[in-house]
């Protein structure tokens, strides 16, 4: 077989082919590119909002690390401080709820405390030295309600309590 | 197979006399523009030996054309009648159409169809020039003995007629127009009415020569006899030809004619000597209204067929590249897309593995996956959160300075880190504002406007408020 008779029309027809292919791959390539694109930009998107959600996750462990330093105490009984400090009134009525673990070794405590009818200034000075225990207990919830109280700053108080121990840190 | 005629300049080669003229017209910004390159010779010598070798170098180049004219006496003009008003059906059935009028079959002859229009009923009427392939390989053998290789061949007589009219378009149109050239050996008459070709016909012999002169009048007056109309009163006349300088006596011919064929308008066309080589350079470089190609088939040149092959050649090159480009650029677009595509998955894929803590994230879902993590981070880690933010005794103080403020007797109080419920009362008339603005510092804002009314001289205060993050 020679290569040199080659019909007239093979060149302009295979040049034609090629022409038709790369027209043809061009029509894809810019369909797919807007397909492309519009993926790139979801992604875009979807990253920042990624990355603003592990942001906020984040700034939760400076806060535990503070806690950490504090080490591994146990939470001081509210009722058993609120006897201490006013031994003469009436205890309140507790009811502690199951713990929370939001971190391994970590344990929430969440008490619900009723006075049927207490002194306010009183039950500031209590609630008071709760928070400022270590670990310290925090009001979450408080009803005060002096309607049904004829004496003065007395009042029917309601208050959740939550306090957070670390029992292996 | 015909020529292509898309060249930037063009060569008239009056050769249907005994001389040849040689005139170049060059594509010019109005029209063409005419240079003579040889006039009015045998065409034998060594200085039209080295012309023919430039200007068949330039044709090898493809950068020109030589247009020679056939003849009219080597040629018949044919009106064929198709029954179709389609010029596309009726094109098809032009060759079986002349084939029935020839006197030898349509295969030995040349043809072109100068002229195509529909009629009033339905059918379409053509114009052909045919001539036998014999004269016109003759003709074109004669002047490759030369050294000349034409790749346009002409009809004389439609050359001359449409020059006629370029030169001279609005002299005369009512009457019939003769265009008659006068060479050495022969004269040639095209006539024509208005715009319109009708025919073509020549008398062998010369006009100057007195011996002949007669003979060939009356042969010329008894051609236009048979064209003319009884109603044609009054003829316009034009005189060309490369040998009409040397027509010394053509007053007393004017008369003759005259005397015959009744008032004749006689006018002369500027460089009659040029005139039929002007015609062929104009019409190879611009198209006109009656194109005519002659040479066809077997008859193209080797040249033209070489130039076409090139023309294919460079053309399917030029193909190539682009097409080559264009692959090679879409390639590049494609591997850059897919590049950017995956970069942007794995990136995404990473940041979410990495907000999670897992080890795999499912594509698609990465958004999802670490919004679902984020919710039961914060849940899990609301009273570390809480351990940190001011304590509800803090609330508690500032709203009671602020109740104190306005000597508000606060009686209910429902307080927590998400929402708040204060109800009061007092003697006296306020607003409330201090209990609204205390509670906004500590970013509760109020569901509603808050309810302070005055009754009794008592007014009641009611907030509900909520806290926003």
């Amino acid at each position: 077989m020679t290569g040199s008779a080659q019909a007239p029309w093979v060149r302009p027809v295979l040049a034609a082919l090629l022409v038709a292919l790369g027209l043809g791959w061009s029509a894809h390539t810019f369909r797919t590119s807007r397909e492309v694109a519009r993926r790139l930009k979801m992604r875009r998107e979807a990253l920042a909002e990624i990355r603003d959600l592990a942001d906020s996750m984040r700034q939760s462990d400076c806060w535990i690390e503070a806690l950490r330093q504090q080490g591994s105490r146990r939470l001081v009984s509210p009722t058993e401080l609120y006897e201490k400090l006013a031994p003469e009134t009436p205890a309140p009525v507790a009811e502690e709820k199951p713990p929370l673990e939001p971190e391994p070794g970590w344990r929430v405590r969440r008490i619900e405390l009723e006075f049927r009818d207490v002194a306010l200034p009183a039950f500031g000075a209590w609630l008071t030295a709760c928070e400022n225990l270590r670990p310290a207990w925090r009001a979450t919830r408080l009803h005060i309600n002096t309607q049904t109280i004829s004496a003065p700053d007395h009042a029917e108080v309601g208050l959740s309590l939550e306090g957070i121990e670390i029992t292996s840190p | 197979m015909s020529v292509s005629l898309s060249r930037k300049s063009a060569i008239g080669a009056d050769w249907t006399g005994a001389d040849l003229t040689l005139v170049k017209g060059s594509r010019a910004r109005r029209g063409v523009a005419f240079h003579t390159l040889y006039k009015s010779g045998t065409g034998q010598s060594e200085k039209t030996a080295a012309l023919w070798a430039e200007i068949q170098y330039t044709q090898q180049k493809g950068r020109t054309i030589l247009a020679a004219a056939l003849p009219v006496h080597c040629a018949s003009i044919l009106t064929v009648t198709a029954p179709f008003a389609s010029p596309s059906k009726a094109r098809r059935v032009w060759p079986s159409l002349l084939d029935l009028q020839l006197p030898f079959a349509i295969e030995e002859s040349v043809f072109s169809i100068v002229e195509a229009h529909p009629l009033t009923d339905g059918r379409t009427m053509a114009k052909a020039i045919v001539a036998r392939r014999g004269p016109v390989r003759n003709l074109l053998e004669r002047m490759s003995s030369s050294g000349a290789t034409p790749n346009h061949l002409d009809f004389e007589g439609l050359a001359l007629w449409s020059q006629s009219l370029h030169e001279k378009p609005n002299a005369t149109l009512q009457y019939p127009r003769i265009v008659a050239s006068v060479s050495a050996n022969r004269v040639t008459v095209v006539v024509g009415r208005g715009k319109q070709f009708e025919t073509a016909f020549s008398a062998q012999g010369c006009l100057l020569k007195t011996a002949e002169a007669g003979g060939m009048r009356n042969r010329i007056v008894r051609s236009l006899r048979a064209v003319l109309q009884p109603s044609d009163l009054s003829l316009s006349w034009f005189w060309t030809g490369s040998s009409l300088s040397n027509f010394q006596d053509i007053e007393s011919v004017q008369s003759a004619l005259e005397a015959e064929l009744g008032a004749i308008r006689w006018q002369i066309h500027q460089d009659p000597d040029t005139f039929l080589a002007r015609a062929l350079a104009r019409r190879a470089l611009k198209p006109d209204v009656w194109p005519c190609s002659l040479m066809t088939g077997d008859l193209v040149p080797p040249i033209e067929t070489e130039l076409t092959a090139q023309r294919v050649r460079r053309a399917s090159r030029l193909c190539f590249t682009a097409a080559s480009l264009l692959l090679l650029l879409n390639g590049f677009a494609s591997y850059q897309m897919a590049r950017q595509d995956a970069i942007s998955q794995e990136t995404l894929t990473a940041a979410a593995q990495e907000a999670t803590g897992a080890s795999y994230v499912p594509p698609k879902f990465e958004l999802q996956t670490v919004r679902t993590f984020a919710e039961r981070h914060r849940t899990d880690r609301a009273p570390i959160e809480r351990a940190f933010q001011p304590p509800l005794t803090d609330t508690v103080r500032s709203l009671a300075a602020a109740a104190e403020k306005d000597s508000i007797r606060m009686e209910q109080l429902d307080l927590s880190s998400e929402k708040a419920v204060i109800s009061g009362w007092t003697d006296h008339t306020v607003t409330g504002a201090p209990i609204r603005e205390a509670m906004e510092e500590r970013g509760y804002v109020s569901l509603d406007a808050g309810s302070v009314e005055t009754q009794d001289g008592r007014t009641t205060l009611r907030y509900t408020m909520e806290r926003r993050p």
